[in-house]
């Protein structure tokens, strides 16, 4: 029978009533808390009995200190004469138990409750969820002037999607916690007035829910990227999980070093920021410096010739090619898909000869209600893409004969004044190819490709 | 409305500051306020840790001694006049009632 327990406990930062509610009842289940860490909350085993707890407050106190200061051991001693023993501290937040029935509440007068917790608050809270919030704003502009910009390409996304998920909640929550906080201090504030004390009422609920939520965002663009990704993208996954996990461990590894050597606080948060700031930008660094010097050594393009494409130059030349590089990229979400794909010479791989070169991208509709709004959006991407012109001088698709292509529909564009281009937009049942020769194809090519991208 | 810092006492303001006429520590503070209200008034130990802080802060009591963690204060001559601010303060409200009820209604 394990003696010890961790568990991820997730309260509202002023949700002192709500947390001394629940010590209560895991003491009551026989689990005392021990220890609070940014990993969890550490349980040990005690015999199940009736337990207060109290949340208190110390305003001062950093997660840098190394122990108790003075002032609190002398507060501390204060709270074990009125039978309050200490049962974990984290920070600012205080915990107290005590087993007598009817113990002398720790905070008698609810005006200086609510003080205490808003000196404490504006420490570390506030400026903690209004950095998230200016954070979450950030990136919700960005994400929509991508969705604006791009639609296809971020709907295509489950990274990018998620990414936006996951901020969105992060907005939600850092409006929730601050609404919250504040709509509690202003009745507590109006209760305190009549010597009151208004109970905090956290939404825990809504954190296990952006915790959960957050944490599917970042398997399913694991996911994502090491089933779908080039050997690139998946260097770049595996990097990134490495990266996230030596940061966290590594900052935190040093600042509890630092605690436990009884380092000062000033030392300690200099030395942890001085860290992670080097560790951020020297791991970074480091990443890029070695990824370029390996995709000059052919890393991760021999990965790419290994790449099969579902329509090769070689299919519509029909002779082999030698020295040719292929390009592969591929995103996926639950309503789009695109994949990008080209074959072109290079004399790095040692082509001999030209024989032109393939481009296209196929675009997934999976989501029905996306396929006139996704045909508008190629259809006016394809004519904007050499922008900015005026109006009468932009590229246009003109509608050509799909029958060759056994497809839906198909444009052609044009651009203006040069006349027709080799870039083609095809509309098939479920997706769409944009494909770009640099040669006029032929009947048999276009119908090697509807074979090859026409039933995908 | 919210109550000026001070201005008016809370009444474990008052027995505490009332407590440090004569030089007490903490614990002493807690023990001798209900003893001096016959278990009326309490204050929590969290409450008079951070009044202890404020009314040094606005300088109306000093430490006096620091014997270890024991931390000993007495109250200075602004800390009584705020008690004796306060103490007018309530005479002036019995006086009030008295005048409206008479001592008879007591």
């Amino acid at each position: 029978m394990k003696d010890k327990k961790w568990r991820l406990e997730v309260y509202s930062f002023f949700d002192h009533t709500g947390i001394a509610r629940h010590l209560e009842k895991m003491a009551e289940k026989g689990w005392m808390i021990y220890k609070i860490t940014g990993w969890g909350w550490f349980y040990r085993r005690i015999p199940p009995a009736q337990w207060k707890f109290t949340v208190h407050y110390f305003p001062d106190r950093s997660e840098f200190d190394s122990g108790p200061s003075e002032q609190e051991a002398s507060f501390y001693d204060l709270c074990a004469h009125t039978g309050w023993q200490l049962a974990c501290a984290s920070a600012q937040m205080q915990i107290f138990c005590t087993q007598d029935p009817h113990p002398i509440p720790m905070d008698t007068d609810p005006a200086l409750e609510v003080e205490t917790i808003h000196r404490a608050a504006k420490r570390t809270m506030l400026p903690i969820y209004f950095s998230m919030l200016v954070l979450s704003l950030l990136n919700g502009g960005l994400f929509l002037s991508r969705l604006l910009g791009d639609p296809i390409g971020l709907l295509s996304s489950t990274s990018a999607l998620f990414s936006g998920f996951a901020y969105t909640l992060l907005f939600l929550l850092c409006v929730v916690e601050l609404v919250g906080y504040f709509s509690w201090r202003a009745k507590a504030k109006k209760a305190a007035q009549r010597g009151e004390f208004f109970e905090a009422s956290g939404h825990s609920w809504f954190q296990w829910f952006v915790l959960y939520a957050v944490l599917l965002g970042a398997l399913c663009w694991l996911a994502e990227t090491l089933i779908l990704g080039d050997a690139l993208a998946r260097w770049a996954a595996g990097f990134m999980v490495l990266y996230m996990v030596l940061m966290l461990g590594l900052v935190n590894t040093v600042k509890s070093f630092l605690k436990r050597k009884k380092a000062s606080r000033r030392l300690n948060r200099t030395m942890t920021i001085v860290l992670a700031f080097c560790l951020g930008f020297g791991l970074m660094g480091g990443f890029t410096a070695l990824t370029l010097r390996m995709w000059d050594q052919g890393w991760f393009q021999e990965d790419l010739q290994q790449t099969d494409l579902p329509l090769t130059l070689e299919d519509l030349v029909d002779a082999p090619l030698t020295g040719y590089m292929k390009r592969h990229t591929a995103t996926d979400s639950f309503l789009l898909g695109q994949k990008s794909l080209g074959q072109y010479p290079s004399a790095q791989l040692g082509a001999t000869e030209d024989e032109g070169s393939l481009e296209y991208t196929v675009t997934f509709v999976k989501a029905p209600f996306l396929y006139d709004f996704c045909k508008e959006r190629l259809l006016s991407s394809g004519e904007a893409a050499y922008t900015p012109v005026p109006e009468q001088l932009r590229n246009r698709y003109i509608p050509a004969d799909p029958l060759p292509w056994q497809a839906q529909e198909a444009y052609q564009l044009t651009e203006v004044p040069y006349g027709p281009t080799q870039t083609y937009l095809l509309c098939y049942q479920t997706h769409f190819v944009e494909i770009q020769f640099s040669w006029v194809p032929t009947a048999q090519q276009m119908e090697a490709v509807s074979a090859a991208l026409g039933s995908l | 409305m919210p109550r000026a810092k001070f201005q008016t006492l809370t009444e474990q303001m008052f027995y505490t500051l009332l407590c440090l006429k004569t030089e007490r520590c903490g614990m002493d503070i807690l023990d001798r306020v209900p003893a001096m209200t016959h278990g009326r008034v309490r204050v929590g130990s969290g409450t008079l840790y951070t009044l202890l802080e404020q009314f040094s802060e606005a300088g109306m009591i000093r430490q006096t001694r620091a014997e270890g963690r024991r931390r000993s204060y007495l109250l200075t001559e602004k800390g009584r006049q705020m008690l004796e601010e306060e103490y007018r303060r309530l005479c002036a409200q019995a006086a009030d009632y008295r005048r409206i009820f008479g001592e008879g209604d007591l």
